[in-house]
């Protein structure tokens, strides 16, 4: 599941530089679409936020979390009621929105890591279908199922002549690149390394004298923060948010989907399972009728003939493609000259 | 430098060691006799913290451990390699390597750079992924990262399990090595060659208590062993 250069500082470096050039090249691609298309590129960067955010949580440390939707949506609410409430700029909403769901998550965690497996599941379900209740309930804050209405959009700079809607975009991107560069970081260091050794085998990685509960803590503490930062970034672009954008059975098992459509584990898979399953239905939209039927049979071709995701097929054939001018060793012959 | 002093333990209601006593002395690496189901894994256990003790303690150079958690025992210098070919084998030989020494931060080059001078062929290896390494390589790597904790006692669950002899002997030379640089060492095993191979004094564990313990070479030689550690031959001997 990793790439063998992967740990190297040197691997480091080639994937940030990877992601800024790609960065670069989708915002270029972006100032020359219409607004509706710049649109589709908004929403889709932000669950790709999610879905690099999730894959930190469900790829790296092997629970699947129920809850992811909700803590989005704790972030946006934050963002909206410090900027439209108390009239906080957005630049100071975001961290504040982001740090807060980072505290929540841990919460979560702090809660939901006495369970396993499917349990875990069940309990993080508990928790989105709460968070999404407490969305509508406490309607003095949020505005209830009638929505938060009038958030500030993010202040524009001068030096940056674009659309409102471009710029909403290009934030979006933005956000993408950190979260994927954190995101990175964050598995390449001591705390990301402990989390895939406790994922592997549990007993081996206490036996080395890594703190189960600390590993955990950590990733979920991190998921959630990108979680609550792409709520605040989607509160201000949209200016109206309503509970129902951060549902359990929407938002929370979509991530689902977007993470093993794409790859777990992988960080930039999921970012292509995003762009697949959010961007593509919502830019073929022309026969909306059919946008759902579509998404299913994305879904259902996705996970047939891609069962270990996109990325693994992009993985094989990069590979494939460098064998021709390399031949990869032959594991079994390494083997054999290896036995003492 | 490790003293068991009436140690017990066990899982749910069964209790599997009981009052256990034994000590391990920094220049007598030791070997812990015991057949299957004698309790060895489980005393590996409760030594590196994995399960609580429930009576006794566990004292090592003169500091109560007993009630540590396993990353404070690693800490204080004790590195289990457990039993199986426990490597993680979609990680690379480095990554393992680094989980090593996890309680200490990051290992840096010459952390990397004192293992790997004991094992040039993980050197090699460095960025394969440990499962395509053989079963000695395996057994290899998991010694190696049980180093870059810098340990005061090497704590070996049974390392001859499913190796070829040849296998076996590498690693009876490599504990040895490790040995001379002043590491102490507890070697739980059944494979009486590689415990001849590394053991000076040797301890014999049946059904959760000590039979038997004293030198090495008295012990492995003498009927003692093949009296009480393998059941097997003393019903062959009713047979006969």
């Amino acid at each position: 599941m990793m790439d063998p250069l992967a740990s190297s500082r040197h691997g480091f470096i080639r994937t940030v530089a990877a992601a800024s050039a790609m960065l670069v090249a989708a915002c270029a691609v972006s100032l020359q679409l219409n607004d509706y298309y710049l649109y589709v590129v908004t929403i889709g960067a932000i669950f790709a936020v999610l879905a690099v955010s999730f894959d930190v949580l469900l790829g790296y440390t092997g629970y699947l979390s129920l809850a992811h939707g909700a803590l989005y949506g704790l972030g946006a609410y934050i963002c909206a009621v410090l900027t439209a409430r108390h009239g906080l700029p957005f630049w100071a909403a975001l961290p504040v929105a982001g740090l807060a769901t980072g505290a929540a998550g841990a919460l979560v965690a702090l809660l939901s890591f006495r369970t396993r497996g499917l349990y875990f599941a069940v309990l993080t379900l508990g928790i989105g279908l709460v968070g999404h209740q407490l969305f509508l309930v406490f309607d003095q804050v949020t505005g209830g199922v009638g929505g938060f209405v009038g958030i500030p959009g993010p202040e524009q700079p001068a030096w940056l002549p674009v659309s409102p809607v471009a710029y909403a975009a290009l934030l979006a991107l933005a956000l993408l690149w950190v979260t994927f560069v954190a995101a990175s970081l964050f598995v390449r260091s001591k705390l990301g390394a402990a989390c895939l050794a406790v994922r592997e085998d549990i007993t081996l990685a206490r036996a080395l004298g890594i703190r189960v509960a600390a590993a955990r803590l950590s990733a979920f503490a991190f998921s959630a923060t990108f979680a609550g930062l792409a709520g605040a970034l989607f509160a201000a672009i949209s200016s109206f948010i309503a509970p129902e954008s951060f549902t359990v059975l929407g938002t929370g098992f979509q991530l689902v989907a977007l993470v093993v459509v794409g790859g777990m584990g992988t960080l930039w898979g999921p970012v292509v399972g995003a762009i697949l399953l959010t961007a593509l239905p919502e830019a073929l939209r022309v026969a909306s009728t059919y946008s759902l039927l579509a998404y299913g049979v994305l879904l259902l071709v996705c996970v047939i003939f891609a069962p270990k995701g996109i990325a693994s097929l992009i993985s094989a054939a990069v590979r494939r493609f460098r064998g021709k001018s390399k031949p990869a060793p032959d594991p079994a012959r390494l083997r054999r000259e290896a036995t003492p | 430098m490790l003293r068991i002093d009436g140690l017990s333990a066990g899982y749910g209601r069964l209790e599997v060691l009981h009052a256990v006593s034994f000590t391990v002395e920094r220049d007598l690496p030791t070997v812990m006799l015991g057949a299957n189901g004698a309790g060895k894994t489980t005393l590996c256990r409760v030594i590196s913290g994995l399960i609580p003790a429930r009576a006794g303690g566990i004292v090592l150079d003169g500091a109560d451990i007993t009630r540590l958690s396993p990353a404070e025992r690693v800490r204080a210098g004790i590195a289990l390699v457990p039993e199986g070919r426990q490597v993680f084998p979609d990680m690379t030989v480095r990554e393992n390597l680094r989980l090593g020494a996890y309680v200490h931060g990051e290992p840096g080059r010459t952390g990397f750079d004192a293992v790997f001078a004991m094992f040039p062929i993980l050197a090699q290896r460095q960025n394969q992924r440990a499962g395509l390494l053989s079963g000695g390589e395996q057994q290899m790597l998991a010694l190696a990262r049980a180093l870059m904790s810098r340990p005061r006692l090497l704590l070996l669950d049974e390392p001859s399990q499913g190796l070829a002899p040849k296998a076996v002997a590498l690693i009876a030379e490599t504990v040895n090595r490790i040995a001379a640089t002043g590491v102490g060492v507890l070697l739980v095993e059944q494979n009486l060659i590689l415990a001849q191979a590394i053991a000076r004094h040797a301890v014999v564990l049946e059904t959760g208590t000590c039979v038997a313990d004293g030198p090495a070479g008295d012990l492995l030689a003498g009927g003692a062993v093949a009296d009480s550690y393998l059941g097997k031959t003393r019903r062959h001997r009713h047979v006969v």
